[in-house]
């Protein structure tokens, strides 16, 4: 049957909007290029709880509470669950808008008066020297591999960056039997005083997530994990694989051996999709990142495409769900299958319990800032993977008049390598503002193009059968 | 580096540059190269310098590997075949021959 939406993406986000629509009688499609639900936070859910592993318990309590969530999906017979599809195209028509799919390598179109993108997250791309070296991985990568397969890092694995997701992969390591030889923190150990009110306000509205990250934190000390706090400086190295971490702490450098170094600076809106839509995006200056300009219900500049969960904007995976179900209401209401009043009036507890999450992440926001240590980086640092173009380069072009990254695309090659820019966008950007003295919104991001993902001939042909 | 939690139950077998690499069923391909202690999985074409997975996610295309038969893909995001043949990334990507079957 011809879905009357089209959600992308099956984490939080996308699960409790198309459960919500579901409800309220909506035929839904629900896509994901993942072969099963959860997005990045409930990862294999359903896999691991059918397993026999304790996987389950030492990934936390948080993530337990995702297998409710897809069950109650499963149960809504209104959903059509597609997953192993890519979503490689879009294009906003006046009468719709039609999604260009991939799965079992053939492509088809699709269509749909309204489409959902609750695409997520990814970790923040932040270069440092030595970060192309095999062995140098994300700490959401490694978490991966902890849900999806099963894999956990051995003993002298080294964790680097800073934010809440560090404290808790370390947990969830320490659950699991291994102990990271150590901690490279990027952020100060104790709350700074001009954070004081935010934490405050934090604490007032959502003690047990605060109290959650203390007790982070605090294992971690019990443990006796060397932890050193408010690190300036970090290079990966070694030849051909990474064999140290060098960093600076205060004056002096230190040099510790490692196998594997796993870093993080945060996560920042997926906007792949949004971009390839040609939405409206602003630059969030204090988080540095893009995200999909929404109007009060989430709708994009482009009517009928809808934005939820932390691809809109980084809330967290309970943001996500509530702001999925408040959507999910109005688009309900929108089609006719509820009224508009009881849409506002379903919602009110789930935007009551919105506003008590948003003091903690403001909270989260200023003492997580994006790492100073990694923000400008060396002008020897590979900046855009793919085509090893280094900071120097981009800086170099900028004071020869280079006046936006399209251009910077083309001079340096930056940008043009099979990621299409999801690792460089955001730094090239940022470096082309900073030499030029103009904000980051001013000088703008990479356009793109379809397909955002890639696909071969042979797939594109089938496309004619 | 990398360690399996719990026994390897439903193993499947696939060539990576001539080396049988031993992976649990449903596993992408670059877990299975990682849990055999293989870092490195292709050579960037422009300064030949040696890379591996990275985000894990899909995104940042250092896992890019040849698999016989399907050409470039990302390992990440590819699962593992019994009997598939795999090669690391040497320079530009190559067109696949498809006489080679
Ligand atoms: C690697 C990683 C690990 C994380 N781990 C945690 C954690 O353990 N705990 C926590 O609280 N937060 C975690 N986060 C933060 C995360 O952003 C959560 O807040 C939460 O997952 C956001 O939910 P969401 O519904 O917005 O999107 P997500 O959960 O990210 O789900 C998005 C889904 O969209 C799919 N998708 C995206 N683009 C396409 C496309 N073009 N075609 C088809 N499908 C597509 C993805 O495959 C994914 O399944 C993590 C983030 C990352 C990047
Ligand atoms: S590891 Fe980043 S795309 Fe595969």
């Amino acid at each position: 049957m011809k879905p009357d939406v089209i959600v992308i993406g099956t984490g939080p986000g996308g699960i409790a909007s198309a459960t919500t629509l579901a409800q309220a009688g909506v035929n839904v499609r629900i896509v994901d290029e993942q072969p099963y639900a959860g997005g990045q936070v409930y990862r294999a859910s359903e896999k691991i709880a059918a397993s026999r592993t304790s996987l389950r318990e030492w990934l936390g309590s948080d993530y337990a509470q995702g297998l409710d969530l897809i069950q109650a999906a499963r149960r809504e017979g209104n959903i059509d669950w597609c997953f192993d599809t890519s979503v490689w195209d879009i294009s906003c028509r006046e009468d719709g808008i039609q999604l260009g799919l991939l799965k079992d390598e053939k492509a088809s179109t699709i269509d749909a008066p309204h489409v959902v993108l609750a695409t997520g997250a990814m970790e923040r791309p932040t270069p440092f020297s030595g970060w192309t070296l095999p062995g140098v991985m994300s700490i959401g990568a490694a978490q991966t591999l902890f849900k999806d397969a099963g894999l956990i890092p051995d003993d002298d694995v080294v964790l680097a960056g800073s934010g809440p997701l560090l404290y808790l992969f370390a947990n969830q390591l320490l659950n699991a039997g291994t102990r990271p030889g150590l901690i490279v923190d990027t952020a100060p150990k104790w709350v700074s005083a001009r954070h004081l009110l935010q934490l405050a306000s934090a604490a007032r509205h959502n003690l047990p997530a605060l109290y959650k990250g203390l007790a982070w934190r605090q294992r971690i000390n019990r443990a006796g994990i060397p932890h050193v706090y408010g690190v300036c400086e970090l290079h990966a190295c070694g030849a051909g694989r990474v064999e140290s971490v060098k960093y600076r702490n205060g004056g002096r450098i230190q040099e510790v051996p490692a196998s594997l170094l796993l870093v993080h600076d945060g996560v920042i809106p997926n906007t792949h999709l949004s971009v390839a839509a040609n939405c409206h995006h602003i630059w969030q200056a204090r988080q540095r990142y893009w995200q999909p300009q929404l109007d009060v219900h989430g709708q994009t500049s482009q009517p009928g495409l809808w934005a939820v969960g932390d691809g809109a904007g980084i809330l967290g995976a309970e943001a996500a769900t509530l702001k999925g179900r408040i959507l999910a209401r109005h688009l309900a209401a929108k089609l006719g299958l509820i009224s508009p009043n009881e849409s506002q009036k379903t919602s009110q507890n789930d935007q009551r319990m919105l506003a008590k999450l948003i003091p903690l992440r403001r909270f989260l926001d200023q003492q997580f800032p994006p790492a100073a240590a990694f923000r400008e980086p060396g002008n020897d640092t590979v900046v855009c993977r793919c085509e090893a173009v280094k900071a120097q380069e981009i800086r170099q072009i900028a004071k020869l008049g280079c006046v936006g990254p399209n251009q910077a695309r083309s001079f340096t090659r930056a940008g043009m390598g099979p990621c299409m820019g999801r690792q460089c966008g955001n730094n090239v950007s940022q470096l082309l503002a900073d030499e030029l003295g103009k904000s980051v919104q001013e000088v703008g991001y990479y356009s793109t193009r379809p397909p955002i993902k890639p696909v071969t001939l042979g797939q594109l042909a089938s496309l004619a059968d | 580096m990398f360690k399996r939690i719990g026994k390897n139950e439903q193993q499947v077998t696939f060539e990576f540059l001539h080396r049988t690499v031993i992976a649990r069923e449903g596993d992408t391909i670059a877990a299975a190269l990682l849990a055999a202690g293989i870092l490195e999985f292709r050579q960037a074409p422009e300064d030949q310098s040696r890379r591996g997975p990275y985000c894990m996610i899909g995104n940042c295309f250092e896992c890019l590997v040849q698999i016989e038969g399907l050409g470039s893909r990302q390992a990440c995001r590819e699962r593992v075949r019994n009997g598939m043949r795999v090669k690391p990334h040497r320079g530009r990507i190559e067109l696949e021959e498809h006489d080679e079957t």
